[in-house]
């Protein structure tokens, strides 16, 4: 089965684009047979189409409050849903109808990359670094439905390629500078788990 | 004094807050705050070619860039004098179906039913109510496969331009969306059935409502604006019958009625003002479902939109059934200095554009304004009005019906909220 590399994002909120301007340059290279790429502006297209019918995915997305913008974080989904997991969505923040149980610890560090490509020592551990997301399904709560919905045909490797990022701009087209730096690297990151696979 | 405070973070855009304040059990005030300046958009597409705008106003929304396609087209069209009219017109109103379907579909299973059934999400709902989610995204997928196959993909379609289409899909194409789309259609029906047992707020407004109407038609494309309380215009005058208002509290505006204030645009107002004109099998739902026409109760627009996705799945059938590919797929524009205006159904309600473009199709001047700031005000009422039981609450069940009444308007992601914390404070 392919290997699927999913940019999420929106290419006109300055650095939120970051997942989308990864699958852009992931379509200027040559790829090995065998891994596509996909854009979504938005984690409800997870939910029905983006998670299956490849294995394993790979989302790319922007992180907010995980420190300063440009670092390149990895991470299995799974791990981000466990209890402690690393990451928090802008949607789990405590809210004590609605969004309690989606609330995450912030405590442990996700996987960092072990290498970059820029030859730079690679980012600090995580702390508390949220994805962004979007009315109402984030990113991992789309996987956590998709797993509970569709267990039987979901993609059983589901992995996230994180870019740090300051709070993105409204209406604003290309990266800053310290984010487009991160664009290679977060390409190598999501290349080296697809060419695993392979 | 007693503050009841909902703070929120969008992808793009960040801070907004729901505060309600009490002065015993007297509500003081109530405000909907949503930092979005809309015109910040209107200064991105300025200096940008005519031709540009679909692409770039579809961009402006993850949920629905059809509709800012469709509202830019139109906009550009009646500035340069060309209508796009007969099988062109149908390709429209059925992408645009698909968007209603994905859209509403996402909204109804996944984020109000919850609501309803007192789960706080759509995952602890789904330990209970797999079937019920499934069909929904069953629903969802059915709509992205129509975008998909008139838009060429289901995210900021890229099929669609001024005059038209690109590319024309052939009877094929469309052919083999029609069983998923009704198996969808099947499973909207039973949808129906069961929101219907849902217990609704005892709750109604004597609002305005205010929806597109066209010939015949449950309007998606129009050209005139009317309301249950007299407006009866041209979408061109607009802006001479509606005002948007800056107010302290927010960086939003408040879209308004000249005359009157506050209105409401979206499912609600569509099936109000429309009712006659939906598909006879989605008109024999509603009334299966007991829905009252007119529905004033705002916590039932979740019914609305059930009977709403059933409508787009049946004229989606029956526009492709019917379908034959024009014989172009885009009619030839040619740029001029003009002003032009378009306002077109999205899923939440009016969409309007207006754009001032000079001799070379360089943009010069544009006005966008999304439905939910033409909702807000509304909503700030509804939850005024709704206040003073919530007071008797607990915080925990205060903050559910306040986010349940926001999200009976299904604000959208660029133009609206997501809703995270409440504080109550009283005097």
């Amino acid at each position: 089965m392919a290997a699927r590399i999913i940019g999420i994002g929106q290419a006109t909120a300055g650095d939120d684009g970051v997942g989308i301007a990864v699958a852009r340059r992931l379509g200027e290279i040559d790829l090995p047979e065998g891994i596509e790429v996909v854009e979504i502006a938005e984690p409800s297209a997870l939910i029905d189409s983006a998670l299956f019918g490849a294995d394993p995915i790979i989302l790319v997305d922007a992180i907010v409050g995980g420190g300063a913008p440009g670092r390149v974080v990895q991470f299995e989904a799974g791990d981000a849903l466990a209890p402690g997991g690393p990451l928090k969505e802008l949607s789990s923040e405590p809210s004590p109808a609605r969004h309690g149980a989606c609330k995450k610890s912030a405590s442990a560090a996700p996987r960092t990359l072990s290498r970059n490509r820029a030859g730079e020592g690679f980012p600090q551990p995580l702390e508390g670094g949220t994805l962004l997301t979007t009315h109402g399904v984030g990113v991992l709560e789309a996987v956590r439905l998709a797993r509970r919905l569709s267990p039987e045909s979901v993609a059983r490797r589901i992995h996230i390629v994180g870019v740090t990022i300051e709070r993105p701009k409204r209406y604003g087209e290309g990266l800053s500078a310290a984010v487009a730096a991160a664009v290679e690297p977060a390409v190598a990151a999501a290349l080296e788990i697809a060419r695993l696979s392979l | 004094m007693k503050t009841i405070k909902v703070d929120e973070l969008a992808r793009v855009e960040g801070e907004g807050a729901l505060r309600i304040r009490f002065k015993g059990d007297q509500v003081r005030d109530v405000e909907l705050r949503i930092f979005e300046p809309p015109r910040f958009f209107e200064a991105f597409l300025r200096g940008r070619s005519y031709a540009e705008t679909p692409d770039i106003t579809a961009r402006i929304c993850g949920i629905c860039p059809v509709a800012y396609q469709m509202s830019a087209c139109q906009a550009m069209e009646d500035a340069l004098g060309v209508q796009v009219e007969g099988g062109l017109r149908e390709l429209r109103r059925l992408i645009y179906c698909g968007e209603w379907i994905e859209s509403h579909a996402l909204h109804i299973f996944f984020l109000h039913a919850p609501d309803f059934l007192g789960y706080p999400d759509a995952f602890a709902m789904a330990r209970d109510h797999r079937e019920m989610l499934n069909v929904g995204l069953q629903i969802k997928k059915a709509g992205n496969a129509v975008i998909r196959t008139v838009g060429g993909r289901e995210v900021h379609p890229v099929n669609v331009r001024v005059g038209g289409f690109y590319r024309l899909p052939t009877r094929i194409e469309l052919g083999a969306l029609l069983p998923e789309l009704g198996s969808a259609r099947d499973g909207a029906m039973k949808a129906l059935e069961w929101m219907a047992g849902f217990s609704f707020p005892d709750f109604e407004r004597d609002y305005e409502f205010v929806a597109l109407r066209h010939r015949g038609e449950y309007a998606v494309l129009g050209d005139r604006l009317v309301s249950n309380k007299g407006l009866d215009i041209e979408v061109r005058g607009y802006e001479r019958n509606f005002v948007e208002r800056q107010v302290p509290h927010s960086n939003a505006l408040h879209s308004v009625l000249k005359e009157r204030g506050p209105y409401v645009c979206g499912p609600m107002a569509r099936f109000n003002l429309n009712f006659e004109n939906l598909s006879p099998l989605a008109k024999q739902a509603a009334v299966a479902a007991r829905i009252p026409v007119p529905c004033r109760n705002p916590f039932m627009s979740i019914l609305v939109r059930a009977v709403e996705t059933i409508h787009a799945l049946d004229e989606s059938i029956r526009i492709i059934e019917a379908y034959e590919p024009s014989a172009q797929p885009f009619i030839e524009v040619k740029p001029r200095a003009s002003t032009g205006f378009g306002c077109t159904e999205a899923p939440r309600g009016l969409l309007y554009h207006r754009y001032r473009i000079g001799e070379g199709g360089i943009i010069e001047d544009a006005k966008i304004v999304p439905p939910t700031a033409q909702n807000q005000k509304s909503i700030e009422q509804d939850l005024f009005e709704l206040a003073p039981r919530m007071a008797k609450l607990s915080h925990e069940s205060a903050t559910a019906i306040a986010e349940q009444a926001i999200r009976n308007y299904d604000p959208c992601i660029s133009c609206a909220t997501h809703f995270l914390r409440l504080t109550v404070e009283r005097e």
